[in-house]
């Protein structure tokens, strides 16, 4: 794909509220503060926005126009987008594709999900799948995963519970993030069983929570704020069908998305200072390590052991928490990540900021569905 | 009496006549092959998923196979009981198939084993048509 004639597009304003149970609240009011606090961060006016991008997976009909109903935006044109776990990363892609064209100058981008009124448990799948309906369930799917990679390279399912040790000692930083205590491997492995060999811990906690960031043109930038974030490059993709053999070692469709991507902004991992990667169980993240190229295959194990992930090391990864820790209300996520890197790349992450972070990038994928690694992948890259 | 003999029907996904093959009272599942392009696929469907042919044909599909990988579901949506375990097997035609497994003993299951695909008729519902369920079975012998 060309993007020759594309304008570069900054990230102006960005805001996030703290990720937790909120039943008491509607779907609007959980957004509004994020809205209301993205656009003050961006020094863009409300008027001034000419679009509205609202990315959520299990809110029902119109969740863009409930919340602008209530946040004095509606009448512009608005776009929901629904992509799983990848809802408001792509809703964010959309809203740069119209910036990047020309055909507007600023929009604002929502990630919103409320799955506290799903009433918990596993997140719902579609019931006409043929392995949904024999049984299959997302953690199911992660824990097969799992169960092929210790087998095939000798791991351990303590190495599978240092990842959750590690996005703890993240989350505990985050004053946002749904979990903030540390923990043990000895309390990963003997929290409730799931889906063998994946524990409660090592999953991604049932959660709500929404997002916002404002963007436009990055030659315009300059005159609303003093620290915009360039999109360095997007990119999407959806899942290949086969019917074969899949190595489920291999997430193929993180591959597929992040080698096109790489190729396009002539960038490669060794570039990378700080990633928000779908660390939505335990096995996730080690998976997108090694998909995502910072190490080689059966080699993400090692980045935890040594550090090199961890906050202080090499390349730091899910500095917020991660889903694991900082919770994953699926349409949100994408927004989400998209928050906690701008703000590392401005110096604005506290106690938890990565030094000297200059380029980023955020990765979300998923939608359990037969016949693909995962439905949908939407990975960008940002830079300052 | 395995747990799979109390299964209800709503329990796991019915499949067809039309995706059975009952040839010696043999219960077989039934794979496609386009017989434009050659790619084999599951389930039964009228065209081939990869080129659109509609030069397809049913074929049974192999009994054993080899698991790929497994887990145990411990928390699941309420319309499954559990534990229960899941499986992916990879059969010669080079298809791979999603199932429910017989048990969930560990000592059962590992990965790289044998294991063979058993369809069972569901419960007969008076004046309906039969129809049929699968699982997977341990087969190390």
């Amino acid at each position: 794909m060309s993007h020759s004639s594309f304008r570069d597009v900054s990230v102006y304003g960005s805001s996030i509220i703290p990720f937790g149970k909120f039943p008491q609240l509607s779907l609007s009011s959980l957004a509004r503060p994020a809205v209301v606090d993205a656009l003050k961060d961006s020094g863009v006016e409300r008027q001034a926005i000419e679009a509205l991008y609202c990315g959520s997976a299990m809110s029902g009909m119109m969740s863009g126009q409930r919340i602008a109903r209530d946040c004095g935006l509606s009448g512009i044109p608005i776009v929901n987008a629904e992509n799983a776990c990848s809802s408001s990363a792509t809703a964010f892609r959309e809203a740069w594709i119209a910036v990047a064209s020309g055909m507007i100058d600023y929009a604002l981008v929502i990630g919103v999900e409320k799955l506290s009124s799903l009433g918990g448990g596993t997140i719902p799948l579609d019931k006409e799948d043929i392995e949904v309906s024999n049984g299959m369930i997302m953690p199911g799917l992660y824990a097969m995963r799992a169960q092929r990679y210790l087998h095939d390279y000798g791991h351990t399912v303590t190495d599978l519970a240092k990842v959750t040790v590690k996005s703890r000692n993240h989350g505990a930083l985050n004053p946002g993030a749904q979990f903030r205590t540390t923990t043990t491997v000895e309390e990963v492995l003997a929290s409730r069983k799931v889906a063998d060999p994946i524990t409660l811990l090592q999953c991604c906690p049932t959660g709500d929570g929404a997002a916002a960031v404002v963007i436009g043109p990055s030659d315009m930038a300059k005159r609303h704020v003093n620290q915009p974030v360039k999109v360095i490059g997007s990119h999407l993709a959806s899942g290949k069908y086969m019917s074969g053999f899949r190595e489920l070692k291999v997430p193929e469709i993180t591959v597929r998305c992040v080698t096109e991507l790489y190729e396009e902004i002539g960038l490669g991992p060794e570039d990378l200072d700080v990633l928000e990667c779908h660390d939505a169980f335990s096995i996730a993240e080690l998976l997108y390590y090694e998909a995502l190229g910072l190490c080689k295959p059966g080699e993400g194990v090692k980045l935890i052991n040594d550090g090199t992930t961890s906050l202080g090391g090499k390349v730091v990864v899910n500095p917020s928490g991660g889903m694991l820790s900082k919770g994953h209300p699926v349409g949100a996520s994408g927004v989400a990540q998209i928050v906690e890197i701008v703000q590392q790349l401005q110096g604005r992450s506290g106690n938890r900021q990565v030094n000297n972070a200059k380029i980023g990038l955020t990765h979300v994928t998923g939608g359990g569905t037969a016949g693909f690694d995962h439905g949908a992948c939407c990975i960008h890259v940002f830079g300052v | 009496m395995s747990q799979i003999e109390q299964f209800l029907p709503h329990e796991g996904r019915l499949i067809t006549e039309d995706e059975v093959s009952t040839q010696d009272h043999d219960y077989k599942l039934l794979g496609m092959h386009c017989k434009s392009c050659n790619a084999k696929f599951f389930p039964v469907n009228a065209m081939c998923l990869f080129c659109l042919s509609e030069s397809v044909e049913k074929i049974p599909l192999s009994s054993v196979g080899i698991l790929y990988s497994y887990s145990f579901i411990h928390i699941a949506p309420k319309q499954w009981k559990v534990p229960y375990g899941i499986g992916y097997v990879d059969l010669p035609e080079g298809i791979r198939i999603f199932g429910k497994l017989e048990t969930t003993e560990p000592t059962d299951w590992e990965v790289d084993q044998k294991v063979r695909i058993e369809v069972k008729a569901s419960p007969a519902i008076e004046g309906q048509p039969t129809q049929y369920q699968y699982f997977f079975k341990s087969y190390k012998g």
